[in-house]
């Protein structure tokens, strides 16, 4: 339930990082997530897809790979 | 060059379409998904260390108990430390009015339909609480097992409740939060007799999670294994 949490503290990421480097666009976000953070991989794409709706994320695929333990992090972004 | 479509060399496609490699870009970002969260919480911590006060996360399922085992907490501690509690709930202000009850100060933080704490919540519930140097702020999260394990709100020590009318099971089915916790209490074990609860079996499965974590077994109505709990908080108090 709290993926949609999560979503939002990346779309509040994601909104900075379009300002301090110039970008309009967010095509892809590549996120780090191990098996002890507490989120569910469905749950955390549907929230993204809709916490991200009209935003600079619109349609942005999410690529998630495994990391250790309660890692959770956005490694890098493909941006337009 | 791939034979089939032609990507590789020039990345010309045979469907004519070239990549936009002009305007797209990668950017490193390498940040915390909870950075802001944690930004909340460092700042909370420093608050608390501020006035050496000992800040606890009691996390559990719905109706483990955790008010009447903070009530019972208050009755033993007050008078000797300065105590201040933080309820978390969805929604009602009734959990804050039993602490309150016992003459201790308590914050209610109404989550909405928001299904756990977090750092910039606990914030503002801080700012409305006149903590005394030298206490314990005890912060009861909404009763889930899953979502409050991620948030960290500034605490020392998460600590999850567990009552024996739950199975023994569910450090394995929740492990999130018994790998996040530093202490386990298993409560209500005043009911023992009248269940097929096993507390082997359930120790083992928590310390399987987290090899770390300690275990008290107790009973907030009984007052069984209350002793231990009090002197694990006047050890972390000290």
């Amino acid at each position: 339930m709290h993926e949609l949490s999560l979503c939002r503290g990346i779309l509040r990421t994601l909104e900075r990082s379009a300002v301090d480097e110039g970008f309009e666009r967010v095509l892809r976000v590549r996120l780090r997530i191990g098996p002890m953070a507490a989120v569910d991989e469905r749950a955390l794409r549907f929230s993204f897809e809709v916490a991200g709706r009209g935003g600079l994320a619109e349609g942005a695929s999410l690529a998630i790979e495994p990391g250790e333990g309660n890692e959770m992090r956005i490694i890098d972004l493909e941006v337009s | 060059m791939c034979g089939v479509c032609g990507c590789g060399e020039g990345e010309r496609r045979i469907d004519g379409r070239v990549p936009r490699l002009d305007t797209t870009r990668l950017v490193r970002i390498e940040r915390d998904i909870l950075a802001e969260n944690n930004q909340h919480a460092a700042a909370n911590r420093a608050r608390l260390a501020a006035l050496n006060t000992l800040a606890l996360n009691l996390v559990s399922s719905p109706g483990s108990g955790k008010t009447s085992l903070l009530t019972a907490t208050i009755g033993r501690l007050r008078g000797e430390l300065p105590l201040a509690v933080i309820e978390g709930d969805q929604q009602t202000d009734n959990d804050a009015a039993r602490i309150r009850e016992t003459g201790v100060q308590a914050v209610q933080v109404n989550t909405g339909k928001g299904c756990h704490l977090d750092g910039h919540l606990v914030g503002h519930a801080l700012d409305e609480l006149t903590l005394e140097a030298g206490g314990i702020l005890f912060i009861e999260n909404v009763g889930n097992l899953v979502c409050p394990a991620a948030f960290d709100l500034g605490e020392a020590h998460k600590v999850v409740i567990l009552s024996v009318t739950e199975g023994e099971d569910k450090p394995l089915k929740y492990p999130d939060m018994f790998y996040a916790a530093d202490l386990m209490l298993l409560n209500k074990t005043d009911l023992l007799p009248y269940l097929d609860f096993d507390v082997q079996a359930c120790m083992a499965y928590a310390r399987r999670i987290n090899p770390d974590i300690g275990i008290i077994s107790l009973s907030a109505r009984s007052g069984e294994g209350m002793d231990e709990w009090i002197q694990w908080l006047q050890r972390g108090r000290a």
